[in-house]
């Protein structure tokens, strides 16, 4: 029952953007001698779920998200070297993600990794101002299930197209699904380019991506 | 009218005789007028120019703290002045140092061309001046020790080169909120402020200090009006943010503005759409490249219907022209529907186009649109 009151109050602490509470929790869970595994799905992934469902409703916002991601990443630096690797939970699918070519806005990006990853997905993050090749060259490499793409400015979306248009020319198209997001992007751009999927903000991109997975 | 009429029509919400379409006074629109053809007659067929990004109307001066900028061309760097030149103006890295006697800030960010009326800088998330609380204290210098002079020669100077084709906006830095987003980014700012609340409103407090002085400044100047850079969006300037940091200083600075004649005009770019109901409560004139869906998030009948008495200076939704030309008119004629029968109302072409031939083709399709249904009043 202990052990429940401190996941609890852990997970709370990480939905009310908590740092120092979230850390102490973590601490005396481990104290108590709760698995990190458990800490993770149970406490971790379920807040951000939490999270994401409070940006839905609009009551936080990017800088939620950006400080719920960094309290999800300051714990699993305590959790990580304490996780038994062979008990480490399963990944559901495999995404590579980047900017287009020319944009080094990430914040939407790693966004959508911290979401993607408390989805149980494994991502592989090319960082910013990613040209097509590069994108084409990860995609042979890592056999991902979904590339996923992410534009702030629209100069961007001519570069997003020549992924897909190189991606085609690679007979790689059919091989994965392909995402693009950010505010530039719209449905008409989307179709246009044959791209699978579209999302305007970071939490729609993750359920689209999940919905394919699971599909 | 000419366009300068035209425009400051609306800013003084009186009515024009059609609604104003305007573009930025930069290089790349300038280089368009004088020499692409299809472009060459714009300016005598209406098209306004805003110098938004042109003047500032004073200098400044930071006694003990030097800055050094160095741009770096990796293995581009040639013996050749000619290759160097050529090296100057292609996509690089630029890095700097600001030293105070307090200490140093760093700063990092991918510069794409020597055109110096590109935008501000965009920083990588290791580039921006504040990377966490311990560079707050020569930040703090830096910002304490400015001193602000006011200077109205260019401003005068470019008000009579522009003559009827235009307006000439004072050019002041950020407001508080927004200039703490600009020294941060986005992630710090969220971290510091759930985890370090005293410091991060201290900091703002003393750039809204000193910024007071920049805009009382900007308001006692011969520009036409003030405009805030502010790249406003919901997402990151949440209505918590908004009302908090970014209404106080609003209301003050309209003010005094107000008291010069002038209209106090904010770029708000991005997503509006839940800081639809504090837009209103806010004494600004004029809401600047307000971009409407697809793009943004707030329809222009909604906001023209929720705020009744600000102007709004709409931004054609970039993306809409990798549709083609039929689609750029198309949403134009919805536009000025929308904004029907067009009072409080301008266009203009204020965020970037996907590219040059993108832009360079839209321009006149949306003119020729605004000349042929654009008259007011819009029925």
């Amino acid at each position: 029952m202990e052990n429940y009151k401190i996941l609890d109050a852990m997970k709370e602490s990480i939905v009310d953007l908590n740092l120092d509470k979230a850390i102490k929790s973590c601490k005396e869970a481990l104290s108590q001698g709760i698995a990190p595994n458990k800490i993770i799905e149970d406490v971790i992934s379920k807040a951000l779920k939490l999270v994401g469902e409070k940006y839905e409703a609009k009551e936080y916002f990017i800088p939620e998200l950006i400080m719920a991601g960094e309290i999800s990443s300051q714990l699993m630096k305590i959790l990580l070297p304490r996780l038994n690797v062979s008990k480490s939970s399963k990944t559901i699918g495999k995404v590579i993600i980047g900017t287009g070519k020319g944009d080094i806005h990430d914040i939407g990006k790693n966004i959508v990794i911290t979401f993607l990853k408390a989805e149980g997905f494994k991502v592989i993050d090319l960082g910013v101002d990613v040209t097509s090749e590069q994108f084409i060259e990860a995609i042979k490499k890592e056999k991902p299930d979904i590339l996923a793409i992410s534009a702030l400015i629209s100069s961007t979306l001519v570069e997003i197209q020549k992924v897909l248009k190189d991606l085609k020319a690679a007979n790689l198209k059919d091989k994965i699904k392909v995402i693009i997001g950010g505010p530039p992007v719209t449905k008409e751009f989307s179709e246009s380019i044959g791209a699978d999927g579209f999302a305007k903000t970071a939490i729609d991109g993750v359920k689209i991506c999940k919905r394919w997975i699971l599909k | 009218m000419n366009a300068r009429e035209r425009i400051l029509a609306v800013l003084n919400h009186e009515t024009p005789d059609k609604i104003p379409f305007t573009i930025y006074l930069e290089t790349k629109y300038m280089v368009g007028l004088a020499l692409y053809k299809p472009w060459r007659k714009l300016l005598d067929k209406g098209l306004g120019l805003h110098g938004a990004e042109v003047v500032q109307p004073y200098k400044v001066i930071c006694p003990n703290s030097k800055m050094e900028i160095t741009h770096h061309y990796g293995e581009v760097t040639s013996w050749s002045p000619v290759d160097i030149l050529m090296a100057m103006n292609s996509t690089h890295m630029v890095t700097g140092t600001i030293e105070t006697p307090v200490g140093k800030i760093n700063l990092k960010t991918k510069w794409q061309d020597l055109d110096l009326s590109s935008m501000i800088p965009w920083f990588p998330e290791d580039g921006y001046l504040v990377k966490n609380s311990e560079d707050y204290e020569t930040l703090k210098y830096l910002i304490e020790n400015t001193e602000y002079q006011p200077f109205y020669d260019d401003i005068k100077n470019f008000k009579m080169i522009i003559g009827n084709y235009g307006v000439i906006a004072a050019f002041v830095p950020k407001t508080p909120f927004q200039s703490m987003r600009m020294l941060m980014g986005p992630k710090t700012l969220a971290i510091e402020f759930y985890t370090n609340r005293k410091e991060f409103e201290d900091l703002y407090k003393l750039i809204y200090k000193k910024e007071l002085e920049i805009y009382k400044i900007a308001a006692e100047s011969p520009a036409d009006f003030i405009w805030s850079p502010d790249n406003v969006t919901g997402q990151v300037t949440t209505p918590k943010f908004f009302e908090k940091f970014s209404l106080p200083f609003y209301n003050e600075v309209a003010d005094v503005i107000h008291k010069h004649d002038k209209a106090y005009v904010v770029h708000m770019d991005g997503m509006l759409k839940s800081l639809r109901d504090l837009i209103p409560k806010t004494k600004i004139d004029a809401i600047e490249s307000f971009t409407p869906p697809p793009v943004g998030d707030l329809p222009l009948k909604e906001a023209r219907e929720f705020w009744k008495d600000k102007i709004i200076w709409a931004n054609f939704p970039e993306s809409v022209s990798l549709q083609g030309q039929k689609a750029v008119k198309e949403k134009t004629l919805e536009m000025l529907k929308d904004s029907a029968p067009g009072d409080n109302f301008l266009m203009g072409i204020s965020e970037g186009f996907p590219s040059t031939l993108h832009l360079f083709a839209s321009v006149p399709t949306i003119l020729n649109v605004i000349n042929k249904h654009g008259t007011y009043p819009i029925s």
